[in-house]
């Protein structure tokens, strides 16, 4: 308790508050109803980020609905949600901590604050179509297990690889991994 | 029954081991799989990064799926609720399919989401069912008791619809079960692998640990998964989770549901890649090629 209270205490400084920041996350996150959350924090009861970090979905929830965005961005916490979906699950509300918490993240992207974890696998997605890339380790031993040594992805396709390379321009996608170590 | 298949980032590289069995399975039991051609990532792990991006990449492999004109078996946990959301939210959506199609056509592809997206839970118990996969059991699971384990988007977020109920899902246990082996509840069994936090932190291991030792401490002789992202992490990264929290005493047996239904069918153990599993599952095989 004495340790929520020093969080909140940290964290709520109506100065700095920013009112356009729901109206930028209501865009993103579609039919969640964020304002509709009464704080039953049975986001956070079942968390899994929560059993090993101070992470509390339903603070997240009140932090932006009062426009704590610049708070919100510093907290490294954004990152830690697993997108279990646990708690879009039992939200009461249908405020979906999970999609808030995407949303946040989305913005954080646009002001450029993307993580190098993140940037590393769209370097990959940016090369191969794909997350992992396949190499000849790979091909050989699928060959042994009777695969294809390539499979009938992007993989195989260079045609297919360009028009996913479009999707990722067109969307503005290849933007975060600009300036990735 | 025809299906089409879609494989992912991770199943046709590091999780090979799925895409074997599979491919070795599912015409035994009746259900010809066909390549789709040109796929890509399905986008989920950055769908918090770019949403519009996520949605074109989903629909553009929904669109693929089409061509083939077949429902569409989406192997992986994560792949599969990526392309069963994006249908969702497109199906109702007039505007935002109009878009993406625009886009589409460059390609020559058009999405109209007729076609359904499968999971391997569903196919296996309600599209194949129960009773016919006891029919095809020739070697028994005996006294072996396993711990069944999901995976989150197996089961959430349910007002999607998912393969199966999120409070009191059974229908792993079922298959698990018709095939001789003995399972039961643990605790953490409906929660997360950590998985989802591998790319960016190492909490993702801890939460691994803890659902390892909760299933060792259980006394169950192995795990038992379906999707290739828990598999990857519970099985190949299980000496990394070890290592890297000190936690020596772990040691379980992680196998695909599919390597298990193949034992039970009597299929030559190297056509289920048993030897590419990194948990000590050695004395499960000995244990089970005993029973």
């Amino acid at each position: 308790m004495e340790k929520d209270k020093e969080d909140l205490e940290k964290f709520i400084d109506m100065q700095v508050a920013n009112p356009q920041f729901m109206r930028d996350l209501l865009r993103i996150v579609g039919d969640q109803k964020p304002g509709y959350c009464y704080q039953c924090a049975k986001c956070t009861s079942g968390c899994p980020a929560n059993l090993f970090l101070d992470f509390q979905p339903h603070k997240i929830v009140t932090m932006t609905r009062l426009g704590l965005r610049d708070q919100l961005m510093s907290l490294g916490s954004i990152w830690n949600c697993t997108t279990c979906m646990r708690c879009k699950d039992v939200c009461p509300q249908d405020v979906a901590p999970v999609d808030v918490i995407r949303g946040i993240r989305r913005i954080a992207v646009k002001s450029s604050l993307t993580l190098e974890g993140h940037k590393r696998i769209a370097k990959f997605l940016l090369s191969t179509g794909h997350l992992v890339p396949i190499d000849e380790k790979f091909s050989a031993l699928r060959k042994k297990f009777g695969l294809s040594p390539i499979p009938p992805t992007t993989h195989k396709f260079p045609d297919a690889l360009k028009e996913v390379r479009e999707i990722i321009r067109i969307t503005g996608f290849d933007k975060i991994v600009e300036g990735s170590k | 029954m025809k299906l089409s298949l879609y494989l992912g980032c991770i199943i046709p590289t590091e999780q090979y081991a799925y895409e074997a069995c599979v491919r070795e399975i599912f015409p035994r039991l009746g259900i010809e799989l066909v390549d789709i051609e040109g796929t890509s990532c399905c986008a989920l792990p950055l769908r918090g990064i770019n949403t519009p991006f996520w949605l074109y990449m989903a629909a553009r492999n929904i669109a693929l799926a089409q061509k083939v004109g077949l429902d569409c078996l989406v192997l992986c946990n994560g792949c599969n609720l990526s392309l069963t959301e994006a249908n969702s939210i497109l199906r109702e959506d007039a505007q935002l399919r109009d878009r993406i199609n625009s886009l589409l056509k460059e390609e020559g592809l058009h999405y109209t989401g007729d076609i359904r997206i499968k999971h391997v839970l569903e196919v296996l118990h309600d599209d194949i069912g129960v009773e016919k996969i006891r029919k095809v059991v020739v070697h028994p699971i005996k006294d072996i008791k396993l711990a069944a384990y999901y995976g989150c988007h197996a089961i959430r977020p349910s007002r999607i619809g998912r393969p199966d109920n999120s409070k009191a899902p059974n229908k792993l246990e079922e298959l698990i079960q018709v095939l001789g082996a003995e399972t039961e509840d643990y605790p953490g069994r409906l929660e997360c692998c950590g998985a989802g936090l591998m790319a960016t932190s190492d909490i993702g291991a801890k939460v691994a640990a803890v659902k390892l030792k909760t299933v060792q401490n259980s006394g169950f002789d192995g795990m038992v998964t379906i999707c290739p992202w828990c598999h990857n992490l519970l099985d190949a990264k299980q000496s990394f989770v070890k290592m890297a929290l000190g936690e020596e005493s772990i040691s379980m047996p992680v196998l695909y549901y599919l390597q298990l239904l193949g034992l039970a069918m009597g299929i030559e153990e190297e056509k289920l890649a048993l030897d590419l599993n990194l948990s000590p599952i050695d004395g499960l095989l000995k244990k089970i090629r005993g029973g």
